[in-house]
């Protein structure tokens, strides 16, 4: 065999061994260009790759009572957080104004609380009231809250 | 001449360097991928390679979800072909022992010592391409959109290191850690691809030897 020739077959193999795979591609999926080229329904593949689920119907913070403590000068609120996300999460600080009536108060998150995968974790807020107290019959309001959460190492902050 | 004379003789005349090269060659495609990239402490984790990528997303593996069945079998390719030059390149050093093969095996590695070396290259020049896109992206975002609701602050490591990326909007803000790094399979490629080009050499000279 020639040099040329030589030269020929060792820089084609690798040209057909490309082309053979790519047409195997195609082959092994009924020569469908689409299933092909795109391994499943993009939305799935979004669905996926998102860390929670769309459809999920639990709220992720729910107020589960209100307790006045220290004759009515320390304000305690038991918050049940339901995680949607597939792994765990720290939350690392959690504010909140509570206006009751014309009293506003600040309670926060005492201590950093772990949140498993997809699960919930009961929590304490608590803060100081004004000395006016809280009047009883009164829905208490929230606003300006803030959230720091931990997602495995991403920091995310959230103001509400 | 004595056969054990000629024994060595013909040993000597193996391109060594050429037989490693093409060894670690045809091994390359099963080592692993070559580069990761961590987002915070797992959120996301990324394994790449010329002959794949790996991609877990809390805790997930998605590489089969975003993947595409014709870019894994084009890949599939790509690592036939690196068995293919790794096994041209081993045949070409060894053919050198023989004095009327020794024009096949000058064209064997002639062929196959410098295309891992170009592999290596693209693919170390490809990432550093998407990392500088990505760091200017931030910058090039705000001179297009101007006071834009969101905010993005690129500082990725040039391919090795640490660096972070953060941004938000006016109810939100994130900011995530990252680290990249190399694998010790991308050691193997380079000292592959490094003998490749060094045994191509060597055999001009043990041609050269030869002649006179």
């Amino acid at each position: 065999m020639d040099e040329k020739k030589i030269r020929f077959v060792l820089s084609t193999i690798p040209t057909i061994l490309l082309v053979v795979c790519i047409v195997a591609a195609f082959a092994t999926h009924g020569w469908n260009v689409r299933t092909t080229v795109f391994s499943e329904d993009p939305r799935k593949t979004v669905e996926r790759l998102l860390p929670f689920e769309f459809d999920a119907e639990t709220e992720f913070l729910e107020v589960k009572g209100i307790e006045l403590a220290e004759g009515g000068n320390k304000l305690a609120i038991e918050v049940v957080i339901h995680s949607p996300l597939n792994v765990p999460m720290t939350i690392e600080e959690l504010s909140a104004e509570v206006v009751v009536g014309n009293s506003t108060s600040t309670i926060s998150l005492p201590g950093k609380v772990e949140i498993p995968a997809k699960g919930s974790s009961s929590i304490k807020l608590e803060g100081s009231l004004p000395k006016a107290g809280m009047p009883s019959e009164a829905e208490p309001k929230f606003r300006n809250m803030k959230m720091k959460l931990d997602i495995t190492g991403l920091k995310l902050e959230v103001f509400m | 001449m004595g056969n054990s004379e000629a024994a060595a003789k013909a040993w000597r005349r193996i391109n060594w360097i050429g037989v490693i090269a093409g060894v670690l060659t045809i091994a390359l495609p099963f080592l692993g991928k070559w580069w990761q990239l961590t987002l915070g402490t797992g959120a996301v984790f990324m394994e790449m390679s010329p002959f794949g990528t790996d991609i877990i997303i809390f805790e997930e593996s998605v590489s089969g979800a975003i993947g595409s069945p014709l870019l894994w079998w084009f890949l599939l390719g790509l690592k036939l072909v690196i068995v293919y030059l790794g096994v041209v390149l081993l045949a070409g050093s060894v053919l050198s022992i023989s004095d009327r093969h020794v024009a096949i095996a000058e064209q064997f590695i002639h062929f196959s010592a410098r295309k891992l070396l170009w592999l290596v290259v693209a693919f170390v020049a490809l990432l550093f391409f998407i990392i500088v896109i990505v760091n200017q992206a931030p910058g090039i975002l705000d001179s297009l959109i101007g006071n834009a609701p969101f905010q993005l602050r690129s500082d990725l490591p040039y391919l090795i290191g640490e660096g972070e990326v953060s941004g938000g909007i006016e109810v939100m803000r994130f900011a995530c850690p990252i680290r990249m790094e190399f694998t010790n399979a991308f050691g193997i490629a380079v000292l592959a691809a490094a003998l490749g080009v060094a045994s191509r050499i060597y055999q001009k000279r043990l041609h050269n030897k030869n002649i006179t």
